[in-house]
């Protein structure tokens, strides 16, 4: 998928925005094209092995390990929440 | 201990002729056959005619949850499962308002299970490119039977007979005695195979069991016949839902047929997709199974075969059943329905069991088909060519024999309360 490279964190955002909801629509029957920044994250139903594949594929794209057991600790809410938590860490590690 | 009788009330099934039992049967009933010329992606084989499912699967319905962790042959169970449960309970599926989830349960044995997902994911991790993170289920044996226990939450016994070629006919035969002795009350039960990659393919056909036609795709399965050269390898699942005949009859269920015996006796024999020349566990498979059946062999009014199509399974077949029946083997018809549908391994042995209920139903008997060129020595009635009608079967046998000396055996009774 082709990104323009206008402003990267915004860049990195949408990358990390299809990787969740690829995976949401592989592992979980949820629509996807419903998603919006406001968006329950409990309305995912995410499962343990469904965060596993969420941490997986964004090893893939990133090459960083995302430590989702410190999702517990934040005050993620909504996908926009949890889109800026995963942002924070992979800016965090120079990507 | 308890001593139940135990009944089918539902099946299902999916192989290359059809989605349904309906669409498998009208095809039997028409003659067609469910293999055809396929450019396998295997090198260096002889065989070139294949019973591969080549229709998109019906899974849609399927929760994602669910199918992500599923190999094909764990699919197939899934859709031959489906039906067996609309069959059994209606398009509600509504099981849990007569039974206790715990006290249903399911058999779903593979021969190869997820081999051929399993292979994808080697070559994958070995090229460093992304692996399924369900590599671990694929390559679970019993992710079918998993797969099949969460979807309609059967929360009772749970196995999977892993035995070749005789699975289906075993999983059945030991759903039965499951219920029969009190431990379950239902259960759904069959097999499912799909092992269609390069190795697969190719690791059957080095031990030359499978076809050697090339031209005739009539030729390549005809059991019994001298023209006779290896098995077809199918692909597909079929499913029985057994139920106790009293919970059965308590909630008004249509009974398709009961099973009324089942022995499983082995070859132990070094050569292993070979019969054991001495054919004594296999006579006693059937005569066993005939026996816990409280029944005579004069008793019995048709055998579906095992019948692959290989030169050494058809002609020791045939020793077995003159061994058990005497001279009233020769009364007996008995056909194969591989000639239909190739050889479904796991799933053979379940299919052929609805075959069975078919037959009894409809008061008929399928032909075995492409008998154009009889073997002298299987000299048997294999009903070739052209179905028998009118037939009143009350009491069928469906035996299968697996690589690795198993041998499994079922009584079918029409059912009579």
């Amino acid at each position: 998928m082709y990104y323009e490279y206008k402003d990267i964190s915004m860049n990195t955002k949408v990358k990390i925005q299809d990787i969740i909801k690829n995976q949401l629509d592989e592992v979980t029957d949820f629509d996807v094209s419903t998603i919006t920044d406001d968006t329950l994250v409990s309305d995912f139903g995410l499962e343990s092995l469904d965060f596993i594949s969420i941490q997986v594929a964004l090893k893939r794209a990133f090459g960083i390990t995302v430590d989702l057991n410190l999702l517990s600790e934040s005050n993620v809410v909504t996908f926009n929440d949890f889109v800026n938590f995963l942002d924070e860490i992979i800016n965090q590690s120079g990507k | 201990m308890a001593d139940n009788r135990v009944v089918i009330t539902g099946y299902g099934a999916i192989c290359s002729l059809g989605k349904t039992v309906d669409e498998i049967w009208q095809a039997v009933l028409d003659k067609k056959l469910g293999y055809h010329f396929w450019s396998s992606p295997a090198n260096n084989i002889n065989t070139k005619i294949f019973g591969n499912v080549d229709f998109e699967l019906p899974i849609k319905k399927f929760s994602k949850r669910i199918i992500k962790n599923t190999p094909r042959f764990a699919r197939f169970g899934l859709i031959a499962s489906d039906e067996a449960m609309t069959m059994a309970f209606g398009d509600d599926q509504d099981f849990t308002s007569h039974y206790d989830a715990h006290d249903c349960g399911v058999i779903f044995g593979t021969g190869w299970g997820g081999f051929d997902e399993v292979g994808a994911n080697y070559y994958a991790y070995r090229e460093s490119k992304e692996v399924s993170i369900q590599s671990c289920f694929h390559s679970m044996p019993s992710i079918g039977t998993a797969s099949i226990s969460v979807n309609w939450g059967l929360k009772g016994y749970q196995g999977t007979p892993i035995a070749a070629c005789a699975t289906g006919n075993i999983a059945i035969g030991d759903a039965y005695e499951k219920i029969k002795n009190g431990k379950v009350k239902m259960v759904l039960a069959g097999g499912g195979e799909s092992t269609m990659n390069a190795l697969s393919v190719w690791s059957i056909d080095v031990l030359s069991a499978l076809t050697k036609e090339q031209e005739l795709v009539s030729r390549a399965c005809c059991p019994f016949s001298a023209d006779r050269s290896g098995f077809i390898l199918s692909e597909g699942a079929a499913m029985v839902c057994l139920e106790n005949l009293e919970d059965a009859q308590k909630r008004n269920a249509t009974i398709l047929g009961e099973i009324i015996g089942y022995a499983n006796y082995s070859d132990a024999y070094v050569n292993l997709t070979a019969p054991a020349p001495d054919l004594k566990s296999r006579m006693l498979t059937i005569q066993k199974a005939i026996e816990y059946a409280n029944l005579k062999v004069k008793d019995i009014d048709y055998i579906n075969a095992h019948g692959t199509s290989t030169p050494l399974n058809d002609l020791n077949e045939t020793q077995v059943v003159k061994g058990v029946f005497g001279e009233h083997a020769y009364n007996i018809p008995m056909s194969s329905t591989k000639s239909y549908t190739g050889h479904l391994i796991a799933a053979a042995g379940s299919i052929e069991t609805i075959f069975c209920l078919k037959s009894i139903e409809q008061e008929f008997i399928p032909a075995t088909i492409n008998l154009n060129n009889p073997d002298p020595e299987c000299d048997l009635n294999y009903v070739p060519n052209e179905h028998l009608l009118n037939q009143k079967l009350d009491h069928v046998v469906n035996v299968n024999y697996g690589f690795g000396g198993a041998n499994s055996c079922l009584v079918i009774k029409r059912y009579a309360e």
